[in-house]
């Protein structure tokens, strides 16, 4: 198991199987971003590795008060940002999980338990989680419902294949597409839409 | 048991009859008031003499005195300056209760500081004092009362102020607490602990004069009736100055100084300076204390009236007051649409106690009389059934 080295940039509010939910503040918000690689680390040492669908940003009262205002000073709106108790959520859409030393493209068996560590994962990781097996993992993304899917796979994508060809594999990226394609080919209106994101990538 | 409604429906027709009875003669004795001090408008040292001869004779005042400053005058907002720093306090407490397991007394004071024109996120902290035994009890062995924990919690307000504020700075400072300026305001208590409360009272004023820092009280929604029982001594002793002071014999009640004040003063407008003249036999004579009234509303058809205490030192420092009044009105004006310092806001959302951290505490605190192996105590019966679950 390797040692978590990065800073976590956030912690666990609520999880299932899924998908799971947590919570970091503004001045952490600044690592993770759409589509990033993340993971949390269990009690028995497996990691259940993620992809950032969704990061939201809670507001209260206050806030609403402070927004119909007509000028805020720049203080106060980082009193706001940093200081006050509003959490950034970050939501995470499972994609496997790693027991053992060994990946898994699958659900995990237990999801991870609130106030649990979210790390961010570094190019090498995302190497190794994206290049293992027959990229089985894309079925979790394409399954997703009132996402923005393709969006959500091009930041992922991109982020990837730079990675990948960072390690000197430009293999990766043209048989990602492949895959794609195979998975989309019953939903073809689907597969359109995602091949002119990716398009719009190059 | 709900509320019986049925008899509160029987009671409203009575209810705003009787409301609107009492508006009517609030609006009648406004006009009159209103006359009054066009009056004294003109003659501000009639009615400076008139406050000072109530002083000398009467035991217990509470009045306005009018400062140097034109009776009706109205004072502009001052340009802002864009550095200074703004430091707000608030407390909240536990108060001791005998119907508890056990008996203790916990003060909560949220402070927040801003360096204005730094761009800086605001410093915020949060002091916790758990009163000690002594301080629990008075000398004739009772729990203190909400009036002394409120009282031991002002001073906290103030002393963590004096505590916070940068012992050099190029940029003015002002401190800021929520209500009155000075900590004797209600009913209190005598002898060697109210010597100490007051003297440590003076002390903190004594240090924040030296250090020229602005301490001001803001008191939003003002019921006072300063300004109108001012007039009622202007008008008393105009008819006879030889008159005796009759402190039961008002004429015009139900007048406040923001009903007074409140159509006089444009958006950003102060009133005059006023002084606070408050004697009272069973309270100590505190700090010598002044006022102005500030619309913070931006909206000219809707005025909506502070009043902000500050000490009197500052009443000839006119750079001073134009500090306060301007970086008040700034600050109120951030929640422009319910007008209110914003920094005295969050000192408040940082002090507050909820009533799971006081289980949390009493829990803490008795866990640890369980390590000593001392008796827990035992809520009240009373208590103790008020606790069970509700349906």
């Amino acid at each position: 198991m390797n040692e978590i080295k990065t800073i976590p940039i956030g912690k666990l509010l609520r999880a299932d199987n899924r998908q799971f939910v947590a919570g970091c503040r503004v001045k952490e918000l600044d690592t993770p971003a759409l589509g990033a690689l993340v993971k949390v680390r269990l009690q028995d040492q497996s990691e259940v590795y993620g992809l950032i669908t969704r990061i939201s940003i809670s507001d209260d009262g206050l806030v609403r008060q402070l927004a119909s205002g007509m000028s805020i000073p720049p203080e106060y709106a980082a009193d706001n940002r940093h200081n006050r108790n509003l959490p950034v959520e970050i939501e995470v859409l499972t994609l496997g999980f790693a027991q053992d030393g060994k990946l898994y493209h699958q659900l995990p068996p237990r999801p991870p338990l609130s106030l649990d560590a979210l790390y961010l994962c570094d190019d090498a990781e995302l190497v190794r989680f994206t290049g293992h097996g027959k990229y089985a993992y894309l079925r979790h993304i394409l399954r997703l419902q009132d996402m923005p899917v393709e969006e959500i796979l091009v930041s992922h994508l991109a982020k990837a294949r730079q990675a990948h060809e960072a390690a000197g594999n430009h293999d990766w990226y043209p048989q990602a597409c492949e895959q794609l394609v195979i998975l989309l080919r019953e939903d073809y209106p689907r597969l359109t839409t995602v091949l002119d994101a990716l398009s719009a990538m190059e | 048991m709900p509320i019986n409604y049925a008899h509160i429906q029987q009671n409203l027709d009575r209810f705003a009859e009787l409301t609107q009875k009492k508006r009517d003669e609030a609006r009648q004795n406004l006009i009159v008031a209103s006359k009054i001090i066009e009056e004294a408008a003109n003659k501000q040292d009639e009615v400076c003499q008139a406050v000072d001869r109530a002083m000398a004779q009467a035991p217990n005042l509470y009045t306005a005195k009018p400062s140097h400053e034109p009776i009706l005058g109205r004072f502009p907002l001052p340009i802002c300056p864009k550095e200074y720093i703004l430091i707000a306090a608030d407390g909240s407490q536990i108060n001791p209760s005998r119907h508890r397991a056990l008996q203790f007394c916990l003060i909560n004071v949220g402070l927040i500081q801003v360096e204005h024109g730094s761009g800086k996120t605001p410093v915020q902290l949060v002091f916790t004092k758990l009163l000690d035994q002594d301080e629990l009890y008075t000398s004739d062995g009772s729990l203190i009362g909400e009036e002394e924990v409120a009282l031991h919690r002002d001073i906290l307000e103030r002393q963590y102020l004096l505590d916070s504020a940068p012992a050099e700075s190029e940029f003015p400072i002002i401190t800021l607490t929520d209500g009155p300026l000075e900590v004797f305001t209600g009913p209190t208590f005598s002898g060697e602990r109210r010597q100490i409360i007051q003297k440590q009272s003076e002390l903190i004023d004594k240090h924040m004069r030296g250090r020229g820092i602005i301490n001001a009280g803001y008191i939003d929604k003002p019921g006072a009736e300063m300004i109108n029982r001012m007039l009622d001594l202007f008008a008393h002793f105009s008819r006879d100055p030889n008159l005796p002071y009759e402190a039961k014999k008002r004429a015009h009640v139900g007048v406040s100084d923001l009903a007074l004040f409140q159509n006089r003063l444009s958006p950003g407008e102060r009133s005059a300076i006023f002084h606070i003249i408050s004697k009272s036999e069973s309270k100590p004579s505190g700090l010598d204390v002044c006022f102005f009234l500030l619309n913070v509303s931006n909206d000219p058809q809707e005025p909506w009236l502070a009043r902000v205490e500050f000490p009197a030192w500052m009443v000839e420092d006119k750079a001073k007051v134009d500090l306060l009044h301007a970086s008040l009105y700034r600050d109120a004006q951030v929640l422009d649409a319910i007008p209110y310092p914003y920094l005295l806001h969050r000192a408040h959302e940082l002090a507050l106690v909820m009533m799971a951290e006081h289980d949390e505490v009493e829990e803490m605190l008795m866990s640890r009389l369980d390590i000593e192996q001392m008796p827990r105590g035992t809520s009240s019966h009373k208590q103790s059934l008020k606790s069970l679950p509700k349906r």
